[in-house]
């Protein structure tokens, strides 16, 4: 079906469409642009930075000599015929709600590059973090094709941001549709933290903070009164005009948000069920997983959770980039959390009667090496690995794809990044050839792949 | 007013008024807090939703609501609608999905929802229906999906239900009360760190990459301090300021040095971290 209705939805959203169209054909164009209902209503993104292992999650080998298989174990899931590594039992038993791409393959081997094309979608060309000409991330790029409602941030993204060695990553924001598509960093307010390094920066949403309804309210006529004086200014001034543009999308979002919202209630994790929050662990992972379904709940569109200590810092801290001591870390620290949160989550989604209406999509760089190496680590593999879907009308119990034996290339069915994206656009009712224009009024298709045939 | 804010408004305001002019109904039912908007492929269908920012809604708004008639979808999660509500909804037999989880709705009333034959899901999770509501579910044949987590449902009323609806996946959700904590990990070893007096010429070693531990300082110089971590080059990065009696608790690898100089940046001293937790007290100057 040829589809221009995001371009038609997105030019709506311009006051020169408005200017030009009458109230009635607006409205026409409007119902066009769903005539055809995906079942996807929210999305929730869950990242593992640093490269989580295919042998040691999804993708099993049993059957592989053992310095290619590993220490550990396959284990039957709830899908006969299906496996998943022994560490993760619990969501073993959700096999029914998850479809495994176990084909995907790229051509980047460091975290910068597999980082920004998982999360993209697209090659990483020229890229540095910050940069408006990036790329924007999926949930960024979901995000744009949301309706904005007052107090609801179209995307939020929690707990930090992905470091690596105190460098800031290039994708995981707006790119080039603007400040206004960032998705709004939030701090998860409760849970034990990842050992090691977990980075916060000044830009994210501490919402728990000067919550009294009259401080904020005077607040947003200081931010009225500080919008005057800047207009006054120069606009040139060095680069200040740009910074503010900046402050000013964050501030009026924090402000609308601790007035107005459902997100504000949402953010109080003291209101959730201890017991609940039990199921998810108290951990910032699992603490963060579960603001997500209620941020999703509160009607925020698409939440990204970054499941892994905020910087990669050489090695240390819990994240997926195991160089060394790989078993040990997977087996104690980072499986139990991640299998734990994850399980709570789908369990979560399911009972509340969430789960057919919300995607939730894991990411991560790339795979891990199938040879140990000196240290009992695995290194960056990018030649074949697993990501993963489930809800929102996608069918569980289903692997797409394989690795080969070894589980060092595609199979069969090898698929990248973009086909990924195109799926997760397919799932949420965009149109993946859906065409936007960057600030320079360049076109640009959001993305160069098709979407797997899983649904 | 910068033209973002405007980009953002367009759409919904612009619908408001076609809908004010296209339905008074619409109009009524957006002035109680419903959103509404037109269903996908179903002409004149609507979906309406009163979850987000029309939980104040009671059984008289319900009324204005039923008005509309053909509506497709409906949630009234977390409002303030009872089962005496329900007759209101009894003819929207458009209806193919229908939220009233977290509402006050029980048994009562419950009769009124047998007639919604499209319906294709339900969530009743978290009312206090019975057995005696399933009931009243069995002619449903389009049901797919029912959620009854957190309800007064039985086995046995379950799987009569399961019977009549063998299409249908019914949801029970978890026993809360079988989850069991994973019981917190023992505390970390900690240490006291030992404190390195640096006279004027002196210099604290290079950190060295180690494992990730945690230093804690305690300012019991009398004085405001400022604290360095000295980087694996030699150079220095201000952490931040302690005053005096203040504390801090701040990430760092085992084999790191932490300088602590005065406030113009003459160094006293520092502690070299190992892998337990480091207690860093400054002493009295």
């Amino acid at each position: 079906m040829p589809n221009s209705n995001y371009s038609r939805r997105g030019f709506l959203r311009s006051t020169v469409g408005l200017a030009g169209l009458t109230l009635p054909t607006i409205l026409k164009l409007q119902s066009q642009a769903i005539a055809s209902a995906p079942k996807a209503k929210s999305c929730i993104v869950i990242y593992t930075w640093g490269g989580m292992s295919h042998y040691e999650s999804f993708d099993p080998k049993p059957d592989a000599p053992s310095d290619i298989r590993g220490e550990f174990k396959a284990i039957p899931t709830a899908t006969p015929g299906i496996q998943y590594c022994e560490h993760l039992p619990l969501l073993a038993k959700h096999s029914d709600k998850l479809a495994i791409v176990r084909s995907l393959h790229h051509n980047q081997g460091a975290h910068q590059g597999g980082m920004y094309i998982s999360l993209t979608g697209h090659q990483p060309v020229g890229i540095k973090a910050g940069k408006r000409t990036n790329w924007p991330s999926l949930t960024a790029m979901i995000s744009r094709f949301q309706e904005a409602r007052s107090g609801t941030p179209r995307a939020i993204r929690m707990p930090y941001s992905m470091y690596d060695n105190g460098g800031l990553m290039a994708g995981d924001d707006g790119g080039w549709l603007g400040y206004d598509y960032d998705p709004v960093l939030i701090r998860t307010p409760a849970g034990t933290p990842y050992r090691g390094v977990t980075r916060y920066n000044d830009l994210e949403l501490k919402l728990k903070l000067n919550t009294e309804r009259e401080r904020v309210a005077s607040r947003r006529a200081l931010l009225r009164d500080l919008e005057q004086k800047v207009s006054i200014g120069s606009p040139q001034a060095s680069g200040i005009h740009e910074n503010y543009d900046q402050l000013d999308h964050f501030h009026k979002m924090a402000v609308d948000m601790l007035l107005d919202s459902p997100v504000r209630e949402a953010y109080d994790l003291e209101q959730e069920d201890p017991r609940i929050r039990d199921m998810y662990s108290d951990h910032v992972c699992g603490q963060t997983l579960l603001l997500s379904r209620r941020l999703v709940e509160a009607g925020v569109p698409v939440v990204q959770a970054l499941c892994s200590a905020g910087d990669l810092a050489g090695g240390s801290g819990d994240n997926w980039d195991t160089h060394r001591d790989h078993f040990p870390k997977m087996k104690d620290r980072l499986l139990p959390v991640f299998d734990r949160a994850v399980s709570a989550l789908l369990t979560d989604l399911e009972m509340r009667g969430m789960l057919d209406e919300t995607l939730v999509v894991f990411l991560t760089d790339f795979g891990r090496t199938p040879k140990i190496n000196g240290n009992g680590g695995r290194d960056h593999h990018p030649g074949v690995y697993s990501m993963v879907l489930a809800g929102g009308g996608i069918p569980g119990g289903q692997v797409y794809g394989s690795s080969d034996s070894s589980g060092i290339s595609p199979g069969s069915n090898a698929c990248t990044p973009a086909d990924f994206h195109a799926t997760v656009y397919k799932a949420m009712g965009i149109d993946h050839h859906a065409e936007l224009h960057d600030q320079l009024d360049r076109p640009f298709q959001i993305c160069d792949g098709e979407p797997l045939p899983i649904f | 007013m910068s033209c973002r804010a405007l980009l953002l408004v367009p759409l919904f305001m612009a619908s408001a008024v076609v809908f004010a002019a296209d339905s008074e109904q619409v109009e009524a039912v957006r002035k109680i807090g419903g959103q509404v908007r037109p269903a996908a492929g179903a002409d004149g269908a609507w979906k309406v939703e009163f979850q987000l920012t029309g939980r104040s809604l009671t059984d008289a708004g319900l009324a204005q609501v039923a008005a509309l008639e053909k509506i497709v979808r409906l949630n009234l999660r977390d409002t303030k609608v009872t089962s005496a509500g329900l007759v209101h909804i009894k003819g929207l037999t458009s209806l193919n999905r229908l939220h009233l989880e977290r509402t006050a709705v029980d048994d009562s009333g419950t009769e009124n929802l047998a007639g919604l034959v499209n319906l294709e899901y339900l969530n009743l999770y978290n009312t206090k229906i019975t057995d005696k509501t399933l009931v009243h579910l069995a002619g449903l044949k389009k049901l797919e999906q029912l959620y009854l987590w957190q309800t007064g449902v039985t086995d046995e009323g379950v799987s009569r239900l399961e019977k009549a609806l063998p299409g249908c996946r019914i949801v029970r959700g978890i026993d809360l009360s079988k989850i069991v904590a994973i019981p917190k990990p023992p505390p970390r070893p900690s240490e006291d760190l030992k404190w390195i007096a640096l006279t004027d010429d002196a210099k604290p070693p290079r950190s060295v990459t180690g494992s990730g531990t945690e230093i804690t300082f305690t300012n019991n110089s009398g004085i405001k301090v400022k604290i360095y971590w000295v980087e694996y080059g030699g150079g220095l990065r201000l952490y931040g300021e302690l005053a005096p009696g203040g504390k801090r608790v701040q990430n760092t690898f085992s084999q790191a040095s932490w300088l602590v100089t005065d406030e113009k940046e003459k160094p006293l001293g520092y502690f070299r971290t190992g892998l337990k937790l480091g207690k860093a007290v400054i002493p009295k100057i």
